[in-house]
């Protein structure tokens, strides 16, 4: 398996996405940039870690609430313990409503449990409809942004795709090519029986599940096929619907610039008259590797909106791309994630190659991660642990001490800024 | 820190008192209404009650289009075949713009979103400050079934970051505003 450094060094060499990953990353800093100070940042970051840090205090009582109202309004609450169980449960699902057809609305949990692949393997077909989305299952790849699936693709790489997949004529105009793609999942929605989503919220007071997107595909998942399978990972829970709107200020201004995502959606249960037309509304809480985390000194990364923030502003991920993570998630988020989820023995690539230590992630996550200090704690218990071997060991020892001196710091500097001005220049 | 210092950061990080971006200023609701939903590529019109049928007629007039029974009856097309639907909303959020489209039936959201063009009639009565007042309005215990907050047009910057609009939803938003009454 490729480690991150030598995935990072083959991005890097890459012409198109080095452009794509800088355009992109770019505009979203503008765009976020250019809107979040029409709300006090500092408060409402400050007030959404409270509150995320209170769901993760009260985790059981909150999903109990949860469950309590939203099967009273007619939803059906299962909790799955890893991924095989949440697949499980959703298999069983579709199959009690002889579904066949299942259309996607974008989900970063259904890519953690890898639902796709085994959901065509029980012959169901499994459409994403998130544009982005989409043309990454036409191509047979993995997102590598948690916003914008596809970042590393240029239109003229999309229409070839269209043109090869869908039996077209080629076209790089994304006007056209979004039109395309609008004919080809309309009729998907139209005969799906089943629709998949994730959850942005799930509001514990009201037992509702909330859904923020911009082209629409949320809102069509959960309204036109007949049954609605939800899949959130536990900490996605809010108490209120009365904080809502904290989030729904604070995700869209970090995530994409807007004050308000074009549609926000709230789901509770399901009429009595949909009922009788054999309609319903399911959810799958998932643990898969939580309460382990919970439990840990890293908890607070449970508080994860999803914004993607600081991976818009994390300097590696600029260069080395969401595919060098080798991860489900990428940038800062991703790098202690994937490290909790997937072992810190087993990922020390993570925290040591796909860091500089810049801080910039911290000061940009919307919900007030300390993600850096995570990371140089990461470091440290990799260290501890051993894992990386003697000579890292020793000079991640020998950072620690120039970093606690000042003065053998500033000396220290000289050579790195020298590295800093010789790599910026092959860059150039 | 001893343990009370830690109670005492922990609940006074939950007091945080959150100002929304309203609160201080002053403002005309159906001004502020208006200006943040042109700001996202939203039409807006204000009409008098009596004019809304003559009005809306301009819009659907020859054209394959659905409109609500209750505004008037219009014998065309289902939202699956039609460009154009006229639909009431429930409320308008001034903050940002957004019509709310609430019901218990999966039918009723499907004319803000199937065809290409959804005209959304509000009264401006109905125009509420911000989600505060909206969540307020619609407390906790039994909220209808599917609740659209609808903000602009469906649009998407998947390829590279090329803003296109009407991807699954409307490429085109009206907001119809019905004037309060007592203006005549």
């Amino acid at each position: 398996m490729s480690r991150f450094s030598d995935n990072a060094t083959a991005a890097a060499k890459d012409k198109n996405l080095q452009t794509a990953l800088y355009n992109a990353t770019e505009r979203f800093k503008k765009l976020r940039a250019d809107v979040i100070g029409s709300i006090d940042f500092e408060s409402y970051r400050k007030k959404a870690s409270a509150v995320k840090s209170d769901v993760i205090d009260h985790l059981s009582y909150y999903l109990d609430q949860f469950e309590k109202n939203a099967e009273k309004q007619g939803t059906k609450v299962y909790y799955a313990e890893d991924a095989e169980k949440a697949k499980e449960i959703a298999l069983r699902i579709i199959r009690d409503n002889n579904g066949s057809l299942v259309v996607k609305g974008k989900s970063m949990v259904t890519e953690e449990i890898g639902l796709n692949e085994f959901l065509q393997k029980q012959d169901i077909e499994v459409v994403e409809t998130d544009l982005g989305e989409f043309i990454i299952q036409l191509a047979g790849e993995k997102p590598s942004h948690i916003i914008a699936p596809a970042i590393h693709k240029t239109k003229e790489e999309v229409g070839r795709l269209f043109a090869e997949k869908l039996h077209i004529d080629y076209t790089d105009d994304p006007v056209k090519l979004t039109a395309i793609a609008r004919k080809e999942l309309r009729e998907k929605f139209l005969k799906a029986d089943i629709g998949i989503t994730g959850v942005n919220f799930a509001v514990a007071d009201t037992g509702s599940v909330v859904i923020v997107t911009n082209e629409g595909n949320g809102r069509m998942v959960t309204t036109v096929p007949k049954v609605h399978i939800a899949f959130a990972t536990v900490e996605k829970i809010i108490p209120s619907i009365k904080d809502l709107s904290l989030f729904l200020r604070l995700l869209p201004r970090a995530a994409t610039g807007q004050k308000i995502s074009s549609y926000v959606s709230f789901l509770t249960g399901i009429s009595k008259e949909e009922k009788k037309n054999e309609r319903s509304r399911h959810i799958i809480f998932i643990n898969n590797g939580r309460d382990a985390i919970i439990a840990g000194a890293f908890r607070n990364i449970l508080s994860c909106i999803r914004c993607g923030a600081c991976i818009n502003v994390c300097p590696v991920y600029g260069f080395a791309g969401g595919y060098s993570y080798r991860a489900t998630y990428p940038g800062p988020i991703g790098i202690v994630l994937t490290s909790l989820l997937e072992g810190i023995s087993n990922r020390s690539d993570l925290p040591f190659s796909a860091c500089t230590l810049c801080y910039a992630c911290q000061e940009a996550c919307s919900v007030g991660i300390k993600l850096t200090d995570m990371i140089r704690e990461l470091r440290r218990a990799a260290v501890d642990r051993k894992s990386t071997g003697k000579k890292l060991s020793i000079m991640m020892r020998m950072y620690g001490t120039v970093f606690s001196s000042p003065e053998l710091y500033k000396l220290s500097k000289a050579p790195i800024n020298m590295m800093i001005q010789k790599g910026t220049k092959k860059h150039e | 820190m001893n343990s009370f210092d830690n109670i005492k950061r922990i609940t006074s990080e939950k007091n945080i008192r959150l100002r929304s971006p309203l609160k201080k200023r002053t403002y005309d609701k159906l001004q502020l209404f208006i200006k943040e939903a042109e700001a996202v590529s939203t039409e807006t019109m204000v009409i008098k009650r009596q004019n809304i049928e003559t009005e809306l007629k301009k819009l659907v007039n020859g054209k394959k289009a659905w409109v609500e029974q209750d505004i008037f009856p219009f014998d065309c097309c289902s939202t699956a075949e039609a460009d154009i639907a006229v639909q009431k909303a429930d409320f308008g959020i001034a903050e940002t713009g957004t019509v709310v489209v609430t019901s218990a039936l999966f039918s009723e959201q499907l004319p803000s979103l199937l065809p290409m063009h959804h005209v959304a009639v509000v009264n401006e009565s109905d125009i509420l400050r911000d989600t505060e007042e909206l969540f307020g309005k619609l407390g906790t215990a039994g909220i209808p079934h599917r609740i659209s907050f609808i903000t602009g047009p469906s649009k998407t910057a998947d390829i590279e970051l090329n803003l296109v609009k009407g991807v699954h939803g409307p490429g085109k938003l009206t907001i119809v505003i019905v004037e309060n009454d007592e203006k005549m």
